[in-house]
């Protein structure tokens, strides 16, 4: 279990988020929501580590996460940043297989099923400095898979992505995020997202995290959402409809009104 | 950035090291063998099985002295800071994740070569301890790379650009301080300076060999055991965190450890430019950016380069010497441009 109290996140000396407790559970799949500037990737980057909060805590399985090792983090959860620039002519196993470098040696088993997973099987071979932005994020999806899939055990596993569907064509971003959610079912694990579509963090997340006003505004399924505080979250009127292939709801921007 | 690969297939490294080392032994027994008197390389081999198994013909005391007391210790030191500044070339390419990195270029080289400028001008009394000046040249070289590494780096991100500029900032101001010394200096300790600046293999013996050689073998060392590591830490700072790297603890190490094989390597041997850029790009093209493979392989190359480059400086131009870092730049800094000229903007 994944959980913050009191947490408050401050750039220089503004407070972005103030008094967040929240909580994680295994086999969930939460969304990050927000407009630009909400901390949606601070947030992220505190709940992986990476950034100690400005107070409060989180703690995994109720140890706090500044007295986990590096290394023992590593083998329990994964990030999946915006961008992973890399100048080296890495193949594209050898890039997933980085996400293995807590092993001896790199499996190739694992590298090439969550090349399966994350739709870049057909990337074998190629060099990472040669793929498209898109192309890329799938590889690093790839990575992120590999980083856990040696995780054995009863603790759930822990994957971050920050934006995952950023360059992503329409096609790959269903295929993406469904693969997270399969992935998340299958091995209980906890998955937090930041996302910008409202509709694919409504059809492929348990719940959604909109931070809106240096605070968390909502924490629940987005069914229940009521549509004036996405309106006050992102400045425009969201119309709510049932989806005809599935049984979330779907959010449709008016501008106008 | 450039990543064309020479090869599509990568070669096996195990062959690749292997033929490496035939070549590395072969150039050896030559260069050993060339010079002003030339000894006959079945003489070196008898005499080698003579002083190492009891076995073989001894050679004629005087080609004996040659052997012994000049040409081994040169081919020794060749073989050590050749592999040095290959292996921190490589590892300081990794550290600043990009193929443009270079301890000559980035003013590492020659913040070694102003402390140990200093030492001799200022403090000459410490040159009777052999690892004085192997020491002083490591502390400036690592002063020079705390520095270029601090002022290329912002919020976790690294600037080529920004890097290269500071190396032009840092080599001006070491040769302005060399410079200043060579103005302060008695006429001995001007001629060991222009050694310094135009970097020779000339003053080797097993004195100055043995210490800084020590020192460069435990950097080197310590160097390949960050391999793997160093794999991750060209992916990003963020990534190689979420990996469980401490990059700050990668960092600081790599940083020492490469100031210590290039000062080792100044303190005997002077500026010798671009070996540390050329020998990994050649290696890269052939085997692939992985360090593990990368740095072994460096290691190897750099050895032959500086093998064979040096035994052209000492036979080019008979009874003179070229100085070998004159002869490298000859060579390195057309290739620098090359690799600019291919390498597309945004890497820069």
């Amino acid at each position: 279990m994944l959980t913050t109290t009191s947490l408050v996140l401050r750039i220089g000396q503004r407070d972005i988020l103030r008094d967040a407790s929240l909580t994680f559970r295994p086999g969930e799949m939460t969304a990050i929501l927000g407009p630009n500037g909400a901390g949606k990737s601070t947030l992220l980057a505190v709940l992986s580590g990476e950034k100690p909060p400005a107070s409060g805590q989180v703690l995994l399985d109720g140890q706090p996460l500044s007295h986990w090792r590096p290394a023992a983090l590593a083998r329990r959860r994964a990030v999946m940043l915006q961008h992973s620039p890399l100048g080296f002519a890495f193949t594209v196993e050898e890039v997933v297989g980085l996400g293995q470098s807590h092993l001896p040696h790199p499996r190739p088993a694992d590298i090439a099923r969550c090349l399966e997973q994350a739709d870049a099987a057909a990337l074998r071979g190629r060099l990472y400095p040669t793929l498209s932005g898109g192309e890329k994020q799938r590889v690093q999806f790839a990575r992120a898979l590999a980083q856990l899939a040696p995780h054995h055990g009863p603790e759930a596993p822990i994957l971050l992505l920050d934006e995952p569907t950023a360059s992503l064509d329409p096609g790959h971003q269903h295929l993406l995020l469904n693969a997270a959610r399969d992935w998340t079912r299958q091995h209980q694990a906890i998955t937090i997202a930041v996302l910008h579509d409202i509709n694919l963090a409504s059809w492929y997340c348990d719940r959604a995290i909109l931070l809106h006003q240096n605070g968390v505004a909502w924490q629940e399924s987005l069914d229940g959402i009521p549509t004036s505080l996405l309106k006050d979250a992102y400045g425009i009127f969201f119309h709510r409809f049932p989806s005809p292939h599935s049984a979330r709801s779907s959010f449709l921007p008016c501008p106008a009104t | 950035m450039a990543h064309e690969t020479l090869l599509t297939r990568r070669l096996p490294l195990s062959s690749c090291l292997g033929a490496g080392m035939v070549v590395l032994c072969l150039t050896a027994l030559l260069a050993t063998a060339s010079g002003a008197v030339t000894i006959a390389p079945a003489g070196i081999l008898s005499q080698l099985g003579d002083w190492l198994f009891g076995i073989g013909e001894p050679l004629p005391e005087r080609d004996r002295f040659i052997l012994w007391s000049l040409r081994l210790p040169r081919i020794a030191l060749a073989v050590l800071v050749g592999s040095s500044l290959a292996l921190a070339g490589t590892a300081l390419q990794g550290l600043f994740r990009n193929p443009l990195a270079d301890p000559g270029l980035i003013g590492v080289s020659s913040g070694a070569a102003l402390a140990a400028a200093a030492v001799i001008v200022l403090a000459g009394d410490l040159l009777r301890l052999s690892i004085a000046l192997p020491l002083a040249a490591f502390a400036g070289g690592l002063l020079a790379t705390v520095c270029v590494f601090l002022l290329s780096r912002r919020q976790g991100i690294l600037s080529v650009g920004t890097m290269l500029l500071a190396g032009i900032a840092i080599n001006a101001l070491a040769g302005a301080g060399i410079g200043l010394f060579s103005y302060l200096g008695n006429d001995l300790q001007l001629r060991q300076l222009t050694f310094w600046t135009l970097g020779s293999l000339g003053s080797a013996s097993w004195e100055t060999v043995l210490p800084a050689g020590g020192l460069m073998v435990i950097a080197c060392v310590a160097l390949l055991s960050q391999a793997r590591k160093l794999d991750v830490f060209v992916l990003g700072e963020r990534d190689a965190f979420a990996l469980g790297i401490s990059p700050t603890a990668l960092s600081i190490r790599v940083i020492v450890l490469c100031a210590l094989a290039v000062g080792a390597a100044v303190a005997v041997s002077g500026l010798i430019g671009f070996l540390g850029l050329v020998v990994p790009h050649i290696v890269r093209m052939v085997l692939g950016p992985s360090h593990q493979r990368v740095m072994t392989a460096s290691m190897v190359l750099g050895a032959i380069v500086l093998v064979v480059a040096d035994s052209l400086a000492r036979t080019i131009a008979l009874p003179a010497e070229v100085p070998i870092g004159l002869l490298l730049s000859l060579i390195g800094a057309p290739f620098f441009l090359w690799l600019l000229r291919r390498t597309p903007t945004s890497g820069v």
